[in-house]
């Protein structure tokens, strides 16, 4: 697949998400209602807990933490899964099959278009929000970019994850249940709702061999320099080698079943 | 009883169409369940790192979520996927077969649009709640109790109102998704008790917004009782906003054109 492809896909899914800019923008405008409640309810539990610390957070950490957590939720976000299920549902599936590449290819660029969109009208947003409203540092160069490609990385594991799910459909046809286990499980173990490191031990250690801390965790840790750029970077890597080499083989079955039949 | 016939005629219906995908059925039940249970594992962590929550035990605090799942499971069986309903029809612009049946709009609308997934929300909530209280010496035969059940239901009410006001801005306005989005943000101050905020948010969510109705105030007055006085000072604000939702669902059903949009 070319690169002129990629990018006339790329744009079409960029286009797409410009259709729903209101709703884009009144998440920007909503989302930080969350900041605002964690911001109490943790301001309240330090208070009473009467330690500066806890579980390695500050205070101020912690709502660093959340704001950033927002920023990595948005550029990572991928639907992917839903697109697959409509199409299989529907019998248009055979348009992205009879492309002249591969039909997971077609959906990443898609999705890299909304990205791109998320990161302009959502991310840079948030930042500035964080700068300004919840005192988010600003990094050297060097964190910055290495969190910028950590988070880049955290968007292929997510969409491979969305998209291995999204093959599912090919046996199930309707994976809505499974899309919400999936939104739920990334949420939680992927340390969206409370930093990984409140967890128990045995939980921490399980959850270390799972992809989804990559996906929200790393990205904002990299960021507040509590992990090594190069360590994060090369795991993400890994796992994102691991999934794509899942989605070939699973991907080369479930279009063996698809017939195009629809509702 | 002819709305009741309804309901059941349409959650058999709905109940039909998720057989037809058993196994997407069977993920629905268990994923309902999984999202129900974050709050309280959440609950679990945060009192096993930290002392908790201000003037709340860990039991406590597990009525508060038990309760609040049990009232968003009755508000997304009853009211929920009205919006929905009413935004599609809205934007095809065939709301007015609505508006043409032998039947009171609203509460049509409301009969056919029973969620089953509600019932598994609120069949969770039920059992965190029913945990928690068999830990924290709760009598069942007390006013308090009384005041608890009357408090969900008003709880309830309240979600109720929220909904069909924003259906009935769907209804002038065609494309309103941004309000329920902001109405779903706003539910996150319902996830924790309204004492954690500041005393400015504690005024607005009680009386201008009265979302604490959803889970706090059921809970503080079942575990420490209430006034009188203070009891109808909670009341009164949720009866305002279903009273202000039936007038903007009126207004709205005189407006519409079904022009679609």
């Amino acid at each position: 697949m070319s690169f002129c492809q990629h990018k006339g896909m790329a744009l079409a899914g960029f286009k797409i998400a410009i259709r729903y800019r209101w709703e884009n923008i009144a998440q920007v405008l909503t989302n930080p209602i969350s900041l605002i409640v964690y911001y109490f309810l943790w301001k309240a539990i330090y208070a009473y807990t009467g330690q500066e610390i806890i579980r390695g957070f500050t205070f101020p950490d912690l709502v660093h933490y959340y704001v950033l957590a927002m920023i990595v939720g948005f550029f990572t976000w991928s639907e992917v899964d839903k697109w697959i299920e409509y199409d299989v549902i529907h019998g248009k599936m055979t348009n992205a099959l009879i492309r002249p590449f591969g039909f997971l290819y077609w959906y990443l660029s898609f999705e890299t278009g909304i990205s791109i969109y998320n990161l302009i009208v959502q991310t840079i947003p948030v930042f500035i929000i964080g700068f300004i409203f919840f005192n988010l540092q600003v990094q050297g160069l060097t964190v910055f970019l290495g969190f910028f490609a950590s988070t880049t990385l955290a968007f292929f594991i997510y969409f491979g994850l969305a998209f291995l799910l999204g093959l599912a459909a090919f046996w199930m046809k309707r994976i809505t249940g499974l899309r919400r286990v999936r939104r739920i499980i990334i949420g939680f173990l992927g340390g969206s709702f409370i930093p990984l490191t409140f967890f128990p031990n045995w939980l921490q250690q399980i959850s270390h061999f799972l992809p989804f801390e990559y996906v929200r965790s790393v990205p904002i840790l990299v960021y507040l320099e509590r992990i090594s750029i190069f360590n994060a970077l090369a795991t993400q890597l890994i796992w994102m080698i691991i999934i794509y080499l899942l989605i070939h083989i699973i991907s080369k079955k479930a279009i063996k079943r698809y017939a195009s039949v629809g509702l | 009883m002819k709305y009741l016939k309804l309901a059941t005629r349409s959650i058999q219906i709905h109940l039909n169409k998720e057989f037809a995908y058993k196994a997407d059925f069977i993920t629905k039940i268990i994923s309902t369940m999984i999202a129900d249970f974050v709050g309280p594992l959440l609950a679990i962590i945060i009192y096993n790192t930290t002392i908790g929550i201000p003037g709340w035990t860990l039991h406590e605090f597990l009525l508060f979520q038990g309760t609040l799942i049990m009232v968003l499971g009755l508000t997304k069986i009853f009211i929920l996927s009205m919006f929905w309903h009413v935004y599609e029809a809205v934007e095809e612009g065939q709301f007015h077969k609505y508006l043409l049946k032998p039947y009171n709009s609203l509460l049509f609308l409301m009969a056919i649009s029973i969620d089953w997934q509600g019932i598994v929300e609120f069949t969770v909530g039920a059992l965190i709640a029913s945990y928690a209280m068999s830990y924290l010496n709760i009598n069942f035969i007390s006013f308090g109790f009384l005041f608890y059940i009357i408090l969900i239901l008003l709880g309830v009410l309240f979600h109720a109102a929220i909904y069909t006001m924003i259906s009935a801005g769907s209804i002038i306005a065609v494309k309103n998704e941004a309000l329920l989005h902001l109405f779903f943000k706003l539910t996150d101050f319902a996830r924790w008790p309204l004492t954690v905020f500041g005393i400015g948010f504690q005024i607005f969510l009680t009386f201008f917004f009265p979302i604490a109705v959803s889970a706090f105030y059921p809970v503080d007055v079942l575990l420490r009782g209430v006034s009188i006085p203070w009891l109808i000072a909670i009341i009164l604000p949720v009866l305002a906003a279903f009273g202000i939702s039936i007038w903007m669902w009126s207004y709205a059903i005189k407006k519409h054109t079904s022009a679609g949009g």
